[in-house]
């Protein structure tokens, strides 16, 4: 066992008893793979929400370059 | 209804991120697992809970989010490996007096005839402006129709911090 083996504490709910094991090849491995998946899906949740947000902005300053007030946009845009 | 803990979790050293109930007794009607979780790190994004040692892509989950700044609001269906159901950021370096709270339920947790679903609700506001405060409710289902015999709650990329406790409870 290294230092960098990612462990599990496991607490065995009928006896009380906590042990210290570390993660099976397979476990790294899919665990890996969330991690990987995680990142990839929550960059894309930011680039997606960042373009909705720069979006947004260059709609209402359309809006204000038509005359509307601040007001008026905040009233039909939030 | 009663409620009675089944076990509690203190942890007191930052050195797993993976910490599992095994052996669930089978008398209840519902499981629910209540996390007061900091990452020993920048930030903890991500803590999931896999079931019965199923590490593989066969959990579905669907997400509604609000955080402070609003950048990142709304509803986010996760993959079939993607699982994010509780205390979402807790980074114990960049929030080093608050933690990520969350309620995990999953009812009939013993009936095989149905998948086995479950549901959260997480939170975590320190009252700074950074996406890292926020609210999750979060859906989750497994292809599985075991009963729920073990529960792992992970801290995705960082081990548990010292501090953090985890309680499984068992509802009847």
């Amino acid at each position: 066992m290294t230092t960098d083996t990612p462990m599990v504490a496991e607490v065995d709910c009928s006896t009380g008893i906590q042990t210290e094991r570390p993660m099976t090849a397979e476990e790294i491995k899919n665990w890996e793979a969330v991690k990987a998946e995680s990142a990839k899906l929550q960059a894309e949740q930011e680039a997606a929400a960042q373009a909705k947000a720069d979006a947004k902005l260059a709609a209402q300053a359309k809006l204000q370059a038509l005359g509307l007030t601040g007001e008026e946009i905040a009233a039909i845009t939030e | 209804m009663a409620m009675t803990l089944i076990q509690r979790i203190d942890v007191t050293s930052s050195a797993s991120a993976n910490y599992t109930f095994s052996s669930i007794p089978q008398t209840y009607t519902d499981l629910l697992l209540v996390t007061c979780a900091q990452g020993a790190g920048s930030n903890s994004d991500g803590n999931f809970v896999w079931i019965n040692g199923i590490s593989t892509a066969t959990y579905s989950g669907n997400m509604l989010r609000r955080t402070i700044n609003a950048g990142n609001d709304g509803g986010f269906a996760g993959s079939s490996s993607y699982i994010v159901p509780l205390c979402y950021s807790a980074g114990q370096t960049s929030f080093p007096s608050f933690a990520g709270n969350g309620w995990c339920y999953f009812p009939n947790y013993t009936n095989t005839n149905i998948n086995r679903g479950y549901n959260s609700i997480a939170g975590i506001s320190p009252n700074v402006s950074t996406t890292n405060a926020q609210m999750i409710i979060h859906g989750v289902g497994n292809t599985t129709t075991a009963a729920i015999t073990s529960i792992l709650y992970s801290g995705y990329a960082l081990n548990l911090a010292s501090g953090t406790t985890l309680s499984l409870y068992g509802i009847s």
